[in-house]
């Protein structure tokens, strides 16, 4: 009776306790949207009267817009990249067992194990070198590095989880390897690709340091959001971009995860 | 897996053209690629280069003419860039820009000749930028909370504000102010006038919130009361005025700071006749006015300042006529040494 | 699957653009850093000649000594508040949420793929001198005047930091958590162990391998980063990272960052040896124990 009136306790605790980690967790991005409704210019409480003003001007902000057009643009080609080297990347090293297989798995995760700061150094100089200014183009080359690791990742695990005795049967009736690969291993691991490619998506419109050394006559949102930093006016309006990229990337992410979860092969 | 090969080179292919159709803007060469401060790319300042040349201006921003000076060094190539003067030397030093023609600068006589006569600016027979931009750099501070201060930079070193004072992140402000302070001359330093001003500086450090170029964070905290004193520029002063709350620019005695800001044209640009278009938009009297009425800030064209009309320049802590406040101010111009100073200055931030 | 040289080569040929953009690209990042850290000062080139000034010049500053050791104790706490704080959440999805799991997996790791410059503004909110926080206790009376010291502290990095890493620890402990094998605990059960020594004796250490594989994808990136001291830290959350990004940037130093650079991935890049050697015994002894 005692025990399991303790244990009850434990139980309701530790679900106490992830709802206020829950709450931490999104305290910050509800913060930023209730001012994003507020008059004043002033962050400050208690709050003066509700408004969409800051939305509306948003939309009418040309740079901005721009911003957000070159952030979409950066993402979408960086996170196709990064998941069509991820795809083949990881099912070469999943499915062949490759001399050198387990240290390429190890070292993959390099990028994100140096400062973003030496690395967008390091690619300032290197794709100098080799001829690419300062461009949206370098941004996303240095994206593409920063989220493969990423990408590379969540397609090892899918790989190492797929069933094979699909593939195996397609292989014995005398498919071709690449037919297999096309017809069947791409499909099971879908929702994966589309996982990795939502993530590797977000993480590179949210990148700033690299951003940040590589940028040319173009800037990302980040970049955006930073130089508007020294305008106090502006700041309701960053608040109200602020919003819309949370709860945008909120649903993006969250049909990111659903994908990365959705098993394999329905049972 | 020959198909394989065919299906990753397709793909390859694919990806290489819509990245390179989505990234690189559509015939860029035509255009004036032009890099300046952030917020300073707004159309209201160059209507008519705009009515002329639609579509024709690439803006790159930075926020900081240091942070500008790295990346055109590391190989960033713009037309036109927008830094300040006392950078323009460093600029000049390292080969990156060329002198100006100033035959095609059609209101170039406009210019107060203050400004269009720096040392430095003009040498000899060539003139390395066009001067555009000016404001007062001093102390915004809290008049409910600081009652009738002794007019001297001296405030922000004062202990009992200690804690809610700010400091602008840039060598040609704080650490100008503290060799001020510490008696030695601010563009001519050798080492043992560093080590004054470090020491002028390393005194006010534990009263200093935080050192930042965020001017947004400086004016909520002074709005909210968490600052009661802080380095600004003029425009801060104002803004906080038109919102209500109680602050006074200073005219401290040992002379507020005064920057003037320009525009330089990069080593062999094929963009020459945009630039001077684009600079002669700019010089407008249409164009100064907006500036002055929208930032705050000064501009180089005398009429620009004269439409603006004497009543609104003085509610903008702006005098008429910058010829005679320049005798009274402190002229940010080239600091010698400035690798050194800079240096220091990092030191004094990151805590001595 | 048979595989003849052609084929072998082709498979290679898959792992090929993995290997570029990730390895080749930072071993090539690093040697260029190497290199640069040996150059003199220069204005206008990049490479020189060779010389150690840059090293001696600045490992010769105690500043520079100083910004490390801040910095190594920031990313400390941070990893250790992280993990403190992440664990228990991780450990109620894995064994107690049931159906619940991957929803709320879902709810506490989105947040980490938001915006982060957005979220230390978001924390100024709460933390500034007219803040949520000092609303509240105002308002409730337990204390007269807003708090000053909340913000621009090196503590705030500390929480800033910790929360924008919450959301991504929790994936690594809970995909170790969730890889447990329940029959272990409910043996041990069986044999009369009590719920908290089948935790410490059990649980704990099987996770083991994830808690570190999450201390280390904290404790890398916070060493190493100038955004949130820059925006929150103040003049004395000031970390080694704000010293090379304005030799890169401000003071136009790239060899002297460079040297900075080299000396900062070493100074970290030996503890962490030496953990991640950990992390590989303690998962072979995990795999060994699940088998």
């Amino acid at each position: 009776m005692n025990g399991a009136l303790l244990r009850r306790l434990g139980r309701e605790w530790l679900w106490g306790y992830t709802l206020f980690f829950a709450v931490l967790l999104y305290l910050p991005s509800a913060c930023i949207m209730l001012f994003s409704f507020n008059s004043g210019i002033h962050i400050k409480f208690p709050l003066d009267s509700f408004t969409f003003d800051w939305y509306r001007a948003l939309a009418a902000n040309d740079s901005l817009l721009a911003a957000a057009g070159n952030s979409f643009r950066v993402g979408f080609v960086a996170a196709t990249a990064a998941t069509v080297i991820g795809v083949l990347g990881g099912f070469a090293l999943v499915r062949y067992k490759l001399k050198g297989g387990k240290a390429i798995t190890g070292l993959s995760i390099m990028p994100l194990l140096i400062p973003s700061i030496i690395l967008g150094i390091a690619l300032l100089v290197l794709l100098r070198v080799i001829g690419v200014g300062n461009s949206l183009i370098a941004i996303t080359i240095g994206h593409v590095v920063f989220c493969t690791p990423l990408s590379v990742s969540i397609m090892i695990s899918r790989f190492v989880d797929l069933d094979r005795t699909l593939e195996e049967a397609a292989l014995d009736l005398g498919a071709r390897e690449v037919g297999t690969f096309l017809q069947i291993t791409l499909p099971l691991s879908a929702s994966a690709i589309a996982s990795a490619f939502i993530l590797c998506f977000l993480t590179s419109f949210d990148e700033f340091v690299i951003a940040f050394f590589l940028s040319g006559t173009r800037s990302t949102l980040p970049l955006y959001i930073w130089g508007q930093l020294r305008f106090p006016q502006k700041l309701p309006e960053i608040l109200a971009l602020g919003s819309c990229v949370l709860v945008g990337s909120l649903i993006l992410v969250m049909l990111g995860e659903i994908l990365r979860m959705k098993r394999a092969v329905p049972q | 897996m020959s198909k394989l090969r065919g299906v990753l080179a397709g793909a390859v292919a694919a990806l290489a053209m819509t990245g390179a159709a989505a990234l690189t803007p559509a015939a860029a060469q035509d255009k004036l690629s032009y890099f300046t401060w952030d917020g300073y790319e707004l159309p209201d300042f160059h209507k008519s280069f705009e009515a002329a040349h639609p579509n024709s201006l690439d803006v790159s921003k930075f926020g900081d003419d240091d942070e500008a000076f790295t990346k055109v060094k590391a190989g960033f190539k713009p037309d036109l860039a927008h830094p300040c003067y006392d950078k323009v030397v460093r600029w000049k030093d390292a080969g990156l820009i060329e002198p100006m023609e100033i035959a095609k600068i059609k209101n170039w006589d406009k210019i107060f000749p203050t400004l269009r006569n720096l040392p430095g600016l003009v040498d000899g027979d060539k003139t390395w930028m066009v001067p555009w931009d000016w404001g007062n750099t001093s102390i915004t501070y809290r008049t409910d909370k600081i009652t009738n201060p002794e007019n001297s930079w001296k405030l922000l070193w004062d202990k009992q504000y200690a804690g809610k004072i700010a400091m602008i992140d840039a060598v040609h402000d704080t650490p100008i102010v503290g060799a001020m302070l510490a008696g030695v001359d601010p563009f001519n330093m050798d080492d043992a006038a560093i080590a004054k001003t470090k020491a002028v500086l390393m005194e006010q450090r534990p009263l200093v919130k935080m050192y930042t170029t965020d001017l947004t964070s400086v004016e909520q905290a002074l709005a909210s009361g968490e600052l009661v004193a802080a380095m600004t520029w003029n425009a801060s002063a104002h803004n906080l005025k038109t919102q209500g709350v109680p602050v006074e620019f200073m005219n401290p005695k040992e002379g507020m700071l005064t920057w003037v800001c320009g525009f330089v044209m990069i080593k062999d640009t094929p963009h020459k006749d945009l630039a001077y278009d684009f600079i002669n938009s700019r010089l407008e009297p249409e164009s100064g006015e907006a500036l002055v009425t929208m930032y705050s800030y000064g501009t180089s064209n005398a009429d620009a300042m004269k439409a603006v009309g004497d009543a609104k320049l003085k509610e903008l802590n702006l005098p008429a006529d910058p010829d005679t406040m320049l005798k009274t101010t402190v002229f940010t111009k080239p600091i010698g040494n400035n690798e050194k100073v800079t240096k220091m200055f990092e030191e004094v931030k990151a805590g001595g | 699957m048979t595989s003849g040289q052609g084929t072998l080569w082709k498979r290679y040929a898959l792992v090929a653009p993995l290997c570029v953009t990730t390895i080749l690209t930072v071993l090539i990042s690093l040697a260029l850093i190497l290199a640069l850290s040996f150059q003199t000062v220069d204005v206008v080139k990049l490479f020189t000649s060779l010389t150690t000034d840059a090293y001696v010049e600045n490992l010769g500053r105690p500043l520079f000594w100083r910004l490390l050791w801040r910095s190594i104790v920031i990313a400390l706490a941070v990893t250790a508040v992280t993990l403190l704080l992440a664990y228990p959440a991780a450990y109620f999805i894995s064994f107690k949420a049931g159906r619940m799991k991957n929803a709320l997996l879902i709810v506490v790791s989105a947040p980490f793929f938001t915006s982060y410059l957005l979220r230390i503004f978001g924390w100024k909110i709460i933390l500034g001198y007219n803040g949520i926080l000092n609303a509240l206790l105002v308002d409730s009376h337990i204390i007269a005047e807003p708090l000053q010291t909340l913000v621009y502290r090196p503590g705030t990095v500390v929480v800033a930091l910790a929360h924008a890493y919450l959301a991504f620890a929790i994936l690594p402990i809970y995909v170790a958590l969730d890889r447990i094998d329940r029959s272990l605990i409910e043996a041990a059960s069986d044999l009369g162990a009590r719920p908290h020594i089948n935790f410490l004796r059990i649980v704990l250490p099987l996770s083991m391998p994830g808690v570190i594989s999450a201390a280390l994808l904290i404790f890398v990136p916070t060493v190493g980063d100038y955004i949130t001291p820059t925006l929150i830290g103040g003049p004395d959350g000031a970390m080694v990272a704000n010293l090379i990004q304005s030799a890169f940037g401000k003071a136009n130093d790239w060899p002297a960052g460079s040297a900075m650079s080299v000396a900062t991935i070493l100074a970290v890049a030996l503890p962490l040896a030496a953990i991640y050697g950990l992390h590989h015994q303690l998962k072979k002894r995990a795999e060994a124990a699940a088998a």
